[in-house]
């Protein structure tokens, strides 16, 4: 099985240092959460792992990888893409094709795909008149239908009902521990990420400044903790005392 | 075919952008050829008959198959670089507009083999519109009863296909424009600019070498003087064109980055 490994990514635009030195690893089998505030380089750092985008310093690795990258990698980065004047089927008939699936295949793959996200039902159906949440299933489900070994999502569950995030989990979980696959997700909800990541990295202005145990307790507080001991600041002092304020 | 080409093929055959602007093509030539004729049939010097007629009279030369066949010359060769001009902007800078960029990067299919389809489908497309208008002025020539065309008249009316073509392999720098603008407006901008200065251009004089008038100029746009005036270093500079922009559009996108 192929898993994932960046070693000292750098990515600068202009002035502003957006990925400073990341090291990272995505091991097959594992789903591996990134967290971090806005601006903290997820994306960033993410589009660089799936090669959309050249670092400027640094290296990404595909160990163990038995074909090119493109092939073995799915991603949803930013917003799910899909052509609006093409059906779901469609939309995923070409993503499977450009990803190397071979022409008799595309549209059974398509097919299992579109299952697998629960669209099966909207295959016929044009992307424009998608909504958000079935948008992002069909991105999900473009990243998956030529079953990758390396899975890269960007806050997959983006748009997504209840019943959505909960399959969406079922599926991250079925990818990485029934298939091998090597998963990387980074989303802002802490709780969700507790239920399903084996490993937790913290991204902070560019860089990764600490890890936190999936299954400990109070994760939000942990995460701000490091956040603002990256930062300099120490959240357990005491507020200081504003003169003719109340106390 | 490959991947890039099936799924760019089905992307324009699916779009609105596309089918709008080639049916319009389609139509517009014919209708236009086989209209100019029947005005200036129904038009007189001696001014009984229709105004309009003797106003097209002015713009096409002859009357019946030859007044067809300079129209369709004339009207491709302006329309097709417009058309062509506006879906290949399109074709390439709505993946930047609507964002799906990020699905065509980083695949075992190259993106410079994907440019290569988007420019070649547009190209294939336009051809094969410009044939068919011409099939619909043929037919469109004989319903108006303008009988059979003669085997000069044919010639003519393949001329006019060939400028028509050459003016869509002259529409290949929008694409590159889009690319590099990552957008289809600034194309569509620098397309009028184009079309605009090929204007200016030829007023002054100069349309025998600049590239994009030359296809108009050589249908007989600016009278048979014109079309003799231009040399094989215009013919040659529009070859020129069209496979500089289709190589530095297809570099372009081999080195695109999601920003």
């Amino acid at each position: 099985m192929t898993g994932l490994r960046a070693c000292g990514i750098v990515r600068r635009f202009g002035p502003v240092t957006a990925v400073d030195g990341v090291d990272l690893d995505v091991l097959p089998g594992q789903v591996h959460a990134l967290v971090g505030l806005n601006g903290s380089g997820k994306t960033t750092l993410m589009r660089m792992l799936v090669g959309v985008l050249r670092p400027d310093e640094g290296l990404v690795r595909f160990d163990g990888a038995a074909g090119p990258h493109g092939a073995l990698t799915g991603h949803v980065i930013d917003v799910p893409a899909a052509y609006g004047e093409l059906t779901v089927a469609e939309n995923l008939w070409a993503a499977a094709r450009l990803r190397g699936v071979p022409g008799a295949a595309a549209r059974s793959a398509a097919a299992v795909a579109a299952a697998a996200v629960g669209i099966d039902d909207l295959v016929g159906r044009r992307a424009a008149g998608l909504s958000l949440g079935n948008r992002q299933r069909l991105g999900l489900a473009s990243a998956l239908v030529h079953d990758p070994e390396v899975l890269i999502l960007d806050e997959p569950t983006n748009g997504l009902d209840p019943a959505g995030v909960l399959a969406v989990r079922r599926l991250l979980l079925d990818r990485a521990h029934e298939h091998g696959c090597a998963v990387l997700v980074s989303s802002h909800h802490l709780d969700e990420l507790a239920r399903i990541a084996d490993r937790i990295t913290v991204l902070h202005r560019g860089r990764v400044v600490g890890a936190l145990e999936p299954d400990g307790v109070d994760l939000e507080a942990r995460f701000f903790a490091m956040v603002a001991e990256a930062d300099g600041l120490d959240l357990s002092a005491e507020p200081p005392l504003v003169p003719g304020g109340r106390s | 075919m490959s991947a890039a080409w099936t799924t760019e093929v089905l992307k324009l055959r699916r779009s609105p952008v596309t089918r709008t602007a080639f049916a319009a093509m389609a139509l517009i030539a014919p209708l236009f050829a086989v209209g100019a004729a029947l005005l200036i049939a129904r038009g007189s010097p001696t001014g009984t008959g229709s105004m309009a007629g003797a106003k097209i009279a002015g713009m096409v030369q002859g009357t019946g198959w030859d007044a067809v066949t300079a129209g369709f010359g004339q009207v491709v060769s302006v329309l097709w670089l417009l058309g062509t001009g506006i879906v290949a902007a399109w074709s390439c800078g709505r993946e930047f507009s609507d964002r799906t960029l990020g699905q065509l990067l980083a695949l075992p299919t190259s993106a410079g083999r994907i440019a290569m389809a988007k420019l070649g489908s547009v190209l294939v497309w336009a051809a094969s519109t410009v044939v068919a208008a011409a099939a619909l002025t043929l037919v469109g020539g004989a319903a108006a009863g303008l009988g059979a065309p003669t085997v000069d008249d044919l010639r003519s009316l393949g001329t006019g296909v060939l400028a028509g073509v050459a003016a869509a392999w002259l529409a290949l720098p929008f694409a590159w424009v889009a690319t590099v603008g990552r957008g289809y407006l600034p194309a569509v901008g620098a397309l009028l600019g184009v079309v605009l200065v090929s204007q200016v251009v030829v007023l002054l004089g100069g349309g025998a070498w600049f590239p994009w008038a030359v296809p108009s100029l050589l249908v007989g746009t600016g009278g048979e003087t014109a079309a003799v005036a231009v040399s094989p270093v215009g013919v040659a500079l529009v070859v020129v064109v069209g496979a500089l922009a289709w190589g530095v559009t297809v570099r372009a996108w081999a080195r695109l980055q999601l920003m």
